[in-house]
């Protein structure tokens, strides 16, 4: 139905307001996200850009203003059809339960399964693939509570592609990782964008990565959109430091030229010639 | 491995338990106060199996004998399974939707609410007009305000803490035990057994109490096996449960329900008996996993098994007189319930 009306983008968010008691914690946002783009949202602690997804997600319900996905009110879908629509990795997911890794990611079919029915071959095949794409399909018999950080976080992310939704959003998923696989699994998520042609909003709390993988960054600010657009035009000196309330440098990453984000200790003044441009 | 791939394993090993329960139910039903050799109960038992029974045993029983195993101990001994099955399953229900592995309907309160409807029925006067069925009825609005109760008092912050919840369960425990003591004492002549009411017996059993519960559990057990895959995915926590398409609000009010139904046709019949739901979903989820579609059936043929054989160590320990199975239970449930508190220590 949402490919009918074949509406311009997958997620577009008016007005959005949120508070909890007296405390406005997402103040006027607007966003149109495009179908098939990679998109960062970033900013200070506590700025909001956990509550944004979740408003996105429809988890929390807006004070006002609208989320829309595929066109259509997120709050007017019932909570099978959005599952088709969008998959969600949070953050630091565990789970108690002795369930096998391939028993977890099992459960991103279930948006598909009748209440009546139960896993089909296909289910399987499919999860099978999608655990060998994110390097998991040798975890497929591990109780999940014996994972390592970085082994969990990549059952939630097969768990989410099984899903198989032209919409991901992701809350922090390489946070707590190595930078071996922090790179891993951004490049293993962007991979797939790229092949499925969906759309990836991802909060982020490393700049740098942020401006290496995404094709359009939200910089939130005390729950205000501060600015949004191209990585270039986002990081910048001046916006860091009104956001952050930090001195940066900015350069070119010299491989690939994104920006780059360095930080100026308040330590004493740095040396700035030392830096070729 | 996952479940669809084991379930022949799964199958037989149920199977093996359902034989298991046949055998508990013959042997339990052979031992007792009354004089008579197990071989003859075997022989009465045997004699009324359907094409089997009379190509079997040809001689003549004595009728005493009959009445005392038709109509004395077989209902006793399957009223008991059938109360097993239903404290288990239902228990099995309430560890899931809270995840957590102490809830269980007499640690909750659940059971304590259900004998006061219950208890509240026979006095004004449900029980007389519509038979045991009213009194069901009435436990079952007892258990399903008592879980309301629990559990809007256990929810911090949109989610169920486990210290408040069982703050919570002790505390309307105690009260409403409290309530139902001061309800017997003052209604004594309509009042069957205070000790039924508050430790559990299953000195009083029918076999028409056997046909009300076992239907009653039964229709409840068939229909929380549709929820099966939903309760593995509510132990992802609600968030996650909803992108994953769960209706999670609608969801937990059926299964609230379908464990408050099935825990209430337990104590109509039986009173309070504690612990069952605790120990018996516990040891299944070591031995099979935390997968529902298996722990909830397998929970119930084990809860019957570990209930018969409770009630028959109730009866005959001390026969002729009679230990409340509630005893029998808490003697062997709550050395378990603190272990897993200690298990849990660094949570609460």
């Amino acid at each position: 139905m949402s490919s009918k009306d074949n509406p311009r983008f997958s997620i577009e968010v008016k007005e959005l307001n949120w508070q909890i008691g007296n405390a406005r914690i997402l103040k006027d946002i607007g966003l149109q996200l495009d179908k098939n783009s990679f998109v960062g949202i970033i900013g200070p602690n506590g700025s909001g850009k956990t509550t944004l997804l979740r408003n996105i997600s429809s988890w929390y319900k807006p004070d006002a203003g609208t989320v829309l996905i595929h066109g259509r009110d997120v709050l007017s879908y019932t909570s099978r059809a959005l599952a088709h629509e969008m998959a969600f990795v949070t953050q630091n997911a565990r789970i108690e339960f002795e369930f096998t890794a391939m028993d977890i990611v099992l459960m991103g079919r279930s948006p598909y399964i009748s209440r009546f029915g139960s896993e089909t071959q296909e289910d399987i095949e499919k999860s099978r693939k999608i655990m060998e794409l994110t390097k998991t399909w040798e975890l497929k018999d591990r109780s999940v509570t014996t994972l390592s950080a970085g082994e969990m976080q990549r059952v939630m992310i097969a768990r989410a592609l099984v899903q198989d939704t032209p919409i991901l959003l992701m809350d922090e998923p390489i946070s707590n990782l190595d930078i071996n696989h922090q790179i891993q699994i951004m490049d293993l998520i962007k991979g797939y964008q790229r092949e499925k042609g969906v759309t990836v909003v991802m909060v982020l709390h490393d700049l740098n990565i942020a401006a290496q993988y995404c094709e359009k960054l939200i910089l939130l600010n005390r729950g205000e959109i501060f600015c949004s657009g191209e990585p270039e035009s986002v990081l910048t000196r001046d916006n860091i430091r009104a956001v952050y309330g930090i001195d940066v440098h900015i350069m070119g990453n010299p491989l690939n030229g994104h920006p780059m984000v360095v930080p100026i200790s308040t330590l004493g003044n740095p040396d700035l010639s030392k830096i070729d441009k | 491995m996952i479940y669809i791939h084991k379930k022949s394993y799964y199958k037989k090993v149920y199977i093996a338990l359902l034989i298991t329960l046949f055998v508990v139910i013959l042997f339990s039903c052979s031992i007792g106060a009354a004089d008579l050799s197990m071989v003859d109960a075997f022989k009465i038992i045997i004699q009324r199996l359907p094409y089997i029974g009379q190509i079997l045993v040809e001689e003549p029983i004595t009728n005493t004998m009959n009445t005392i195993i038709w109509k004395i101990r077989m209902p006793r001994v399957l009223l008991a399974g059938v109360v097993g099955a239903a404290l288990a399953f239902s228990g099995a229900i309430y560890q899931g939707l809270f995840k957590n592995p102490m809830a269980e309907s007499f640690v909750l309160g659940v059971s304590a609410g259900a004998a006061l409807g219950g208890a509240i029925g026979m006095i004004i006067g449900i029980s007389r007009v519509m038979g045991i069925g009213g009194t069901g009825l009435m436990a079952f609005l007892g258990a399903l305000f008592t879980t309301y109760l629990v559990y809007q008092l256990g929810r911090t912050g949109g989610r169920v803490s486990m210290t408040s919840l069982l703050l919570a369960g002790m505390a309307i425990n105690f009260m409403l035990s409290a309530a139902i003591s001061l309800l017997m004492i003052f209604n004594r002549q309509r009042m069957d057994n205070i000790i039924m009411w508050t430790m559990g017996s299953f000195a009083n059993s029918t076999w028409g109490k056997v046909v009300l519960s076992f239907v009653t559990v039964m229709a409840g057990m068939l229909v929380t096996r549709f929820f099966a895959r939903d309760l593995n995915i509510l132990l992802m926590g609600e968030e996650e449960a909803k992108y994953l398409g769960i209706d999670v609000e609608r969801t937990k009010k059926i299964l609230l329900a379908l464990s408050s139904f099935i825990a209430a046709m337990a104590v109509a019949v039986s009173g309070i008996i504690g612990f069952v739901g605790l120990i018996i979903p516990h040891a299944i989820r070591l031995v099979m996993g935390p997968d529902h579609r298996v722990l909830l059936p397998y929970s119930a043929v084990v809860g019957a098994i570990f209930l018969i054989i409770a009630d028959t160590m109730a009866r005959t320990l001390v026969s002729p007189m009679e230990i409340p199975v509630g005893i029998i239970t808490a003697l062997a449930g709550a050395p378990f319930f603190l272990y897993l508190l200690s298990k849990k220590k660094r949570e609460i």
